[in-house]
């Protein structure tokens, strides 16, 4: 009992004394360290033991027999040649990146495309987005509407929602009565989108203040933005920008609206029920059913340009999700 | 075979005029130690014949920057710059295996020295060396190449941090800590171990 007890109280090598050991035998110390360690050595009989233990670990390693090489390894004249250039062929996963790769370059380039069409076109519609952002003069609303809530949940159908926003989820907007109907249609619409819906709804009131719900069903994240829409028109402006999937599309009443590509992100403008003709067209690809995208009445009261970033960094974004499907 | 460093100086001032034979004469030389110190790094035979070929490729293409001197000391740095760069491509340390295996198990069938041996002495004495091997093994990637590089091919230390671009002070921590672990390992399986070649602080 007492040798056992003795033996799990031996100390041990610190490694500093490790170190120094070491160097001892290798003859690395200064002298100063050399006479202090000897002097630690004479009396110190664990640390004389350990410097025993140490040299004799050395001894047996360097002791280790040369081996006997397994095969002769002369070389050739094919072994030294200069290396030649390798056609390395592309994995099969590489051409997948290169054509989402390719496609996005597409994308973007009919982006560039279009954009400038849009623009030119604002100005003669007097429901155009610019005029919009321009027509609202209420400050105080408008200060009021700056806020910007931009909530996400884990679980759509338990997502945080402004607290003007419906209890089912989907849109909410504060808005006028006339353009109730619009709106209400619309937020039906986010309302049902089923589970695995991609959606993006951008909707503009002439209420100082807006808020867009976009929402989808459980297990997938639901974003509530209180939009900054002091610029709305204090007339009817309700602009509805739906992205959906063909299996969308069955679901909800304005799916004949929407165009048959589940790939190509579709614009419907609804101005006061008349006005849908001044509709903007935005863009987006959902490359997959995990790919959304949210837009806000931001970026629609912004310039060309702003709104050619904006959607740029949308496809970008749309893109990386699709790469990280792809990878996951 | 080169018997003298006249006739290695020889061979080493054809072969870097190109000529091939001349170099596998070299080859034919220094392969066993060259495979040796593979082995101690790599710790299996295959990783040390891929090494050992590499070695005297690489060796071969840089003959025109061997400025004379110890031949065989410019082989042995080349052979631990090339383990050095596989472990750290491979990222694969030959320790995660380590304990689901022992002996030549794990690392295949030992080579064998290539002195011939005393049968019934290097029985004992391979027991030893297989037991220290494998501590060896168990040591990480730097605190290995150093002690192979300090106690098997007798680097000095200032020689071991320029080859692997650390300190004088690294390569002394290293090489202790690294002592001190073969030493504890060897300490736990000694009972393993004939008495001539357990250690003494036990006693």
């Amino acid at each position: 009992m007492t040798d056992k007890l003795n033996l799990n109280q031996q100390p041990e090598l610190s490694d500093r004394d490790a170190e120094l050991l070491s160097a001892y035998i290798d003859n690395m110390l200064s002298a100063d360290e050399r006479r202090s360690l000897e002097a630690r050595l004479e009396n110190d009989l664990f640390l004389r033991r350990e410097l025993e233990a140490m040299r004799q670990t050395v001894a047996w390693v360097n002791a280790l027999p040369t081996l006997k090489a397994p095969r002769d390894f002369t070389i050739s004249a094919e072994d030294v040649a200069p290396p030649t250039r390798k056609v390395i062929p592309m994995p099969r996963q590489n051409w997948w990146f290169a054509a989402s790769a390719a496609a996005i370059v597409i994308v973007l380039l009919g982006i560039v495309a279009i954009l400038p069409s849009i623009s030119n076109q604002a100005p003669a519609s007097d429901a155009t987005f610019e005029q919009v952002a321009l027509a609202n003069t209420d400050t105080a609303e408008s200060r009021e509407a700056e806020n910007l809530a931009f909530d996400t949940a884990e679980d759509g159908a338990e997502s945080d929602f402004n607290d003007s926003a419906p209890t089912t989820g989907g849109m909410s907007a504060d808005a006028p009565p006339e353009s109730e109907v619009s709106r209400s249609a619309d937020t039906e619409i986010q309302a049902q989108a089923p589970v695995d819906t991609n959606s993006l709804s951008l909707t503009a009131t002439p209420q100082p203040t807006l808020t867009d719900n976009f929402g989808q069903g459980a297990g997938v994240e639901t974003y509530s933005t209180t939009t900054d829409a002091t610029q709305a028109e204090p007339q009817e402006a309700v602009m509805m920008v739906v992205v959906t999937s063909d299996s969308d599309m069955a679901d909800t009443d304005e799916a004949a609206d929407v165009p048959p590509n589940a790939n190509i992100a579709s614009a419907s403008v609804v101005e006061d029920e008349s006005a849908s003709d001044d509709a903007v067209e935005a863009i987006e690809e959902a490359e997959s059913d995990d790919v959304q995208t949210l837009g806000t009445m931001d970026t629609l009261a912004m310039s060309p340009e702003d709104q050619a970033i904006e959607a740029i960094l949308s496809i970008f974004e749309a893109f990386r999700r699709f790469l990280e499907a792809l990878q996951g | 075979m080169p018997d003298s460093q006249t006739e290695v100086d020889n061979l080493i001032e054809k072969a870097q005029a190109g000529d091939i034979e001349s170099f596998n004469a070299l080859v034919l030389q220094f392969q066993d130690y060259i495979f040796t110190i593979a082995y101690r790094i790599m710790g299996e035979s295959d990783g040390a014949s891929d090494v050992t070929q590499d070695t005297f490729i690489t060796a071969f293409r840089k003959l025109d920057t061997f400025r004379g001197g110890n031949f065989k000391a410019w082989l042995a740095r080349i052979a631990t710059n090339t383990c050095y760069d596989v472990l750290r491509r491979n990222k694969r340390r030959p320790q995660d295996y380590l304990e689901e295996m022992t002996g030549a198990e794990m690392y295949g069938e030992a080579p064998i020295p290539s002195d011939e041996p005393n049968p019934e002495d290097e029985a004992q004495r391979a027991d030893l060396n297989q037991a220290i091997q494998d501590c060896i093994m168990n040591l990480n990637d730097d605190q290995r190449i150093v002690l192979v590089m300090s106690d098997v091919e007798g680097y000095a230390y200032q020689e071991i941090a320029d080859s692997v671009n650390t300190s004088l002070g690294t390569v002394k921590s290293r090489l202790s800590r690294a002592r001190l672990s073969v030493r504890r390992c060897l300490q736990a399986v000694q009972e393993l171990l004939p008495t001539e070649f357990r250690l003494t602080s036990d006693e």
